[in-house]
């Protein structure tokens, strides 16, 4: 993809972001709808460099319009990526149950390291007080993921089965 | 340039990096405040996104009286008991018409302005906050426009609810009395000669302590602000809901609940 379609790409996922907060209101049952579609699309591509841009654009826009210190969700995200690209060589990625692990640990990392970076600004709450709040969001994300996995999975499976067999044909 | 070519995932990473932590420190350092630059993105999104917030509002509005509706029966009838009791206290209270008058009468003699005439109170929506729930840092749908400034004081149902950080034309940021390192000088609501600070948040509650460690301050006993400081006076502030005394700093230091329950707010009054 190149490189005006991936910020076109986050750019648009902010926008998401921004009306699911609008559908949700107060409830704690918001996705986060930014950090579920990178965790499928890095699991399911192997393009981590485009979903890193893709992220990074919609993460920092989220957090201009939405948060007081601008940059917190995206270094947050970056680390996660991180640690889950690092992980992604003992999860599989061709079934539901590497997409319950990789969301699940996705949403864990993603939360701790967002706290950890708002207690050096200056944020008041524990780290269980706030654990309260995802462990709400964590379904939601996860029934979000399989439905994305869903639809972009099939794709990508068909593509890589014809690269893996390309010489049988 | 041969470098960046040749491996693009390291170049597109450090840059990424570099300008992140560039922005995230350049925020810090304005205290969270923004740019023209960020000013006019906000504006973008906010623009683009408002039309689907009505009929979000009207959603969420519609799936939590669904599932509010037994809490709603209890809460109506509380209220009801409530409103009976405090009919009764404000006949033992009332001052007669005449005691008024005279009371206007003195304050006009002794030329008295009072400082709340000048303000002006607009009510805002929410439209957005930060998903975490942790920074307490919201967006509203009033701004420059509206008369909105950087540093008005914010309430919703009479309780203090924190003070506008960010200001755009048609928006504004609001930063609760939870998030940030906000010092709200206060009084006793029962007994207003005794004063104090609220000098810090944890977890949703609001720690601080009275000037006077002698003072009668009981749990439950309410706080209003003072006037000395950010917060116009008289707003409330929360509850006590626990105290002791710092012997080493001869102080009473206390927990306070908020009056505001900021995880159910739609709505706030910005005061200009």
């Amino acid at each position: 993809m190149k490189l005006r379609y991936q910020i076109l790409t986050g750019i648009l996922l902010a926008l998401i972001q921004g009306v699911c907060l609008n559908f949700f209101g107060d409830s704690k049952f918001l996705p986060n709808v930014i950090l579920v579609i990178t965790i499928i699309g890095i699991f399911i591509e192997n393009d981590i460099q485009k979903w890193i841009v893709i992220a990074w654009i919609a993460a920092i826009l989220r957090d201009i319009s939405l948060s007081v210190y601008i940059g917190c969700g995206a270094i947050s995200l970056l680390l996660t990526i991180w640690v889950l690209y690092l992980l992604s060589r003992w999860i599989s990625n061709e079934n539901i149950i590497g997409v319950f692990i990789e969301i699940i640990t996705g949403t864990v990392f993603y939360y701790s390291f967002y706290w950890i970076i708002s207690v050096l600004l200056g944020s008041t709450y524990s780290y269980f007080y706030a654990f309260n709040d995802w462990v709400y969001q964590m379904p939601i994300n996860i029934l979000l993921g399989l439905a994305f996995y869903f639809f972009m999975g099939k794709r990508a499976k068909e593509k890589r089965k014809k690269e893996r067999f390309r010489y049988y044909s | 340039m041969r470098f960046f070519k040749e491996h693009k995932l390291i170049s597109a990473l450090l840059i990424i990096i570099v300008v992140t932590l560039a922005l995230l420190i350049s925020s810090v350092a304005s205290g969270g405040r923004g740019n023209f630059v960020t000013e006019g993105i906000n504006t973008v999104i906010k623009t683009v996104t408002s039309p689907f917030y009505k009929a979000g509002n009207k959603t969420s509005s519609f799936i939590s009286d669904i599932g509010g509706y037994k809490s709603t029966i209890k809460e109506n009838e509380q209220l009801k008991k409530e409103n009976r009791q405090l009919k009764l206290e404000l006949k033992e209270q009332k001052l007669s018409q005449d005691k008024l008058d005279d009371l206007s009468k003195l304050s006009q003699a002794l030329n008295y302005v009072d400082s709340d005439k000048g303000q002006k109170h607009i009510t805002a929506d929410i439209t957005s906050n930060d998903a975490t729930l942790w920074m307490h840092v919201f967006s509203i749908n009033i701004g420059s426009k509206d008369g909105v400034k950087v540093g008005s004081a914010v309430v919703a149902n009479g309780g203090l609810v924190g003070k506008v950080k960010e200001v755009g034309p048609n928006w504004s940021k609001v930063s609760s009395i939870l998030d940030q390192d906000n010092n709200i000088s206060f009084r006793l609501s029962g007994d207003t000669e005794q004063l104090g600070i609220i000098n810090s948040a944890k977890d949703g509650k609001l720690s601080g302590f009275l000037i006077n460690n002698q003072a009668n301050a009981a749990i439950g006993d309410k706080l209003i602000t003072s006037g000395m400081g950010l917060y116009p006076a008289g707003i409330d502030v929360g509850t006590i809901t626990k105290t002791h005394i710092d012997r080493s700093r001869q102080l009473k230091l206390m927990i306070v609940k908020p009056s505001v329950n900021f995880n159910v707010l739609k709505r706030v009054t910005v005061i200009i």
